[in-house]
């Protein structure tokens, strides 16, 4: 079962404030008129009005929009409630993402269209009368996704494998979950220009084409995924930071500022939960849509912000921006837990980093910090990742 | 729209088992009776914590703030037409 939550950021402000409700709303992470909605309400929506709208835009198509910076809090927060209500039928929920949970009931004897509608029915009575929410229901997750997208919002649909053709009639390729642009290009080259094509199509055609990936579409698409709940968080691949700037600049000296704020940032979390990184990247994207994006393995580990932002500066001390910079992204990788074995040369800073964590964790985030970043506040502010 | 006010105000309060409940405050010399909290919330900062209540008395859209440490309330935003 895959429960969705319908415009949720938009719909929770609509909870919080009345006044909001059944109107066009707009969610940003900033009031830059350059930055994107990551939530609009059903009323903008039904203007033309969806997420990833930079603002200008959803002001030029609606005049009267109400845009409300967001509040990553107030969304987890909501997120946890519902997630509780979940835990009451199943201990298997992978939350997927912070609008959306897959629930397992494939080894219990509960009923799950009766659960699907209480669930319903419990997070309008129990979080919030105005958060509402589609919920799929079918043998595995791809179909679940697929079945919860059919009825928006509000919807509660079952769907089997017998019924794929009938939905797929009316699908292309990139409305399915998993199936990109990227994909949607090579599956054209053999033909395959939607769904329904691909779900008679040899599956030793595609191989040969793809290879696993293509057995890997052929499954998903004829119902027949296998791929299991994730209950567990699996070992993170990376820690970074990114932010799209409230401002645009060419000026690297002010530019490294922001590196330096995101990498802090990225290395607390990553300090939080254990881990030391053997490598970093660096991702700049420019106003033209050009970026430039590299990563790099180090021969030693590195903890510190101050690391990762010394690391970065090398990496883009050749790079000369000739359009303004729009976007920073940095971050470690090549991860390993952190033990504490004692090293044979003792670290001059060793108890430096702790010593800081612990100060932060008192006082609050960047109460103490790197001189460079006086005055940064709203550089990078606690934000809410809106897809995955 | 939405007006930032950032003002204390006093606020009478019932501190339930599981969770705290603003029953009324004292704004501009008028007591507003509270209806109905719409959402609740915190955040962390630091070793403080702050309590968020999204709040209506009818009519009105309120949000107040609660700070866990000095026990103190603010009036952090309404909405006006």
């Amino acid at each position: 079962m895959l429960v969705d939550m319908n415009s949720f950021f938009a719909s929770v402000e609509q909870q919080a404030n009345p006044r909001l409700r059944g109107r066009p709303l707009g969610v940003s992470p900033s009031s830059h008129e350059r930055s994107c909605l990551i939530g609009t309400s059903k009323e903008a929506k039904a203007l033309g009005i969806t997420n990833g709208t930079p603002l200008y835009k959803a002001r030029r198509i609606c005049p009267d929009i109400i845009v409300v910076e967001s509040e990553p809090e107030k969304y987890r927060e909501v997120n946890r409630q519902i997630n509780r209500i979940f835990r009451d039928y199943t201990s298997s929920v992978e939350s997927y993402s912070v609008d959306e949970s897959f629930l397992d009931f494939r080894d219990s004897k509960l009923n799950p269209l009766a659960i699907g509608s209480q669930i319903k029915l419990r997070i309008r009575e129990e979080v919030g009368e105005w958060l509402t929410c589609s919920v799929g229901i079918a043998p595995n997750k791809f179909m679940a996704k697929l079945a919860a997208d059919l009825q928006k919002p509000d919807g509660l649909t079952v769907i089997w494998r017998e019924n794929l053709p009938e939905i797929y009639k009316d699908k292309k390729f990139p409305d399915l979950w998993g199936i990109n642009r990227g994909w949607t290009k090579r599956l054209e080259k053999l033909g395959l220009t939607n769904p329904l094509q691909l779900l008679n199509y040899p599956v030793a055609n595609l191989i040969a084409a793809f290879g696993k990936p293509g057995f890997y579409i052929w499954q998903r698409v004829n119902g027949l995924e296998s791929a299991e709940i994730e209950t567990h968080e699996s070992m993170p691949k990376s820690f970074g930071h990114s932010w799209v700037l409230n401002f645009r600049t060419t000026d690297k000296e002010r530019l490294k500022i922001v590196i330096l704020r995101l990498a802090e940032k990225a290395a607390r979390r990553m300090r939080q939960d254990g881990f030391i990184a053997f490598g970093i990247y660096l991702s700049i994207n420019l106003a033209d849509g050009t970026g430039y994006h590299r990563s790099k393995h180090l021969k030693h580990s590195v903890n510190s912000g101050w690391d990762l932002y010394q690391e970065a500066l090398k990496i883009w001390q050749n790079w000369n921006f000739s359009e303004k910079v729009m976007h920073i992204a940095v971050g470690f990788t090549s991860l390993k837990f952190k033990t504490n074995q004692l090293s044979l040369f003792p670290e001059k800073f060793a108890q430096l980093m702790p010593t800081l964590d612990r100060i932060n964790d008192r006082y609050g985030e960047f109460t103490i910090r790197a001189g460079l970043l006086g005055n940064t506040q709203d550089y990078a502010p606690d934000a809410i990742a809106f897809g995955r | 729209m939405l007006e930032s006010i950032n003002e204390p105000i006093e606020v009478m309060a019932l501190f339930k088992l599981k969770h705290t409940m603003p029953n009324r405050f004292w704004w501009q010399g008028k007591e507003i009776v509270i209806q109905k909290i719409n959402l609740a919330y915190s955040k962390r900062e630091g070793r403080n914590k702050f309590y968020f209540f999204a709040v209506t008395d009818g009519a009105n859209y309120f949000k107040l703030q609660l700070n866990a440490e000095s026990l103190t309330w603010t009036l952090l935003e309404t909405y006006v037409e």
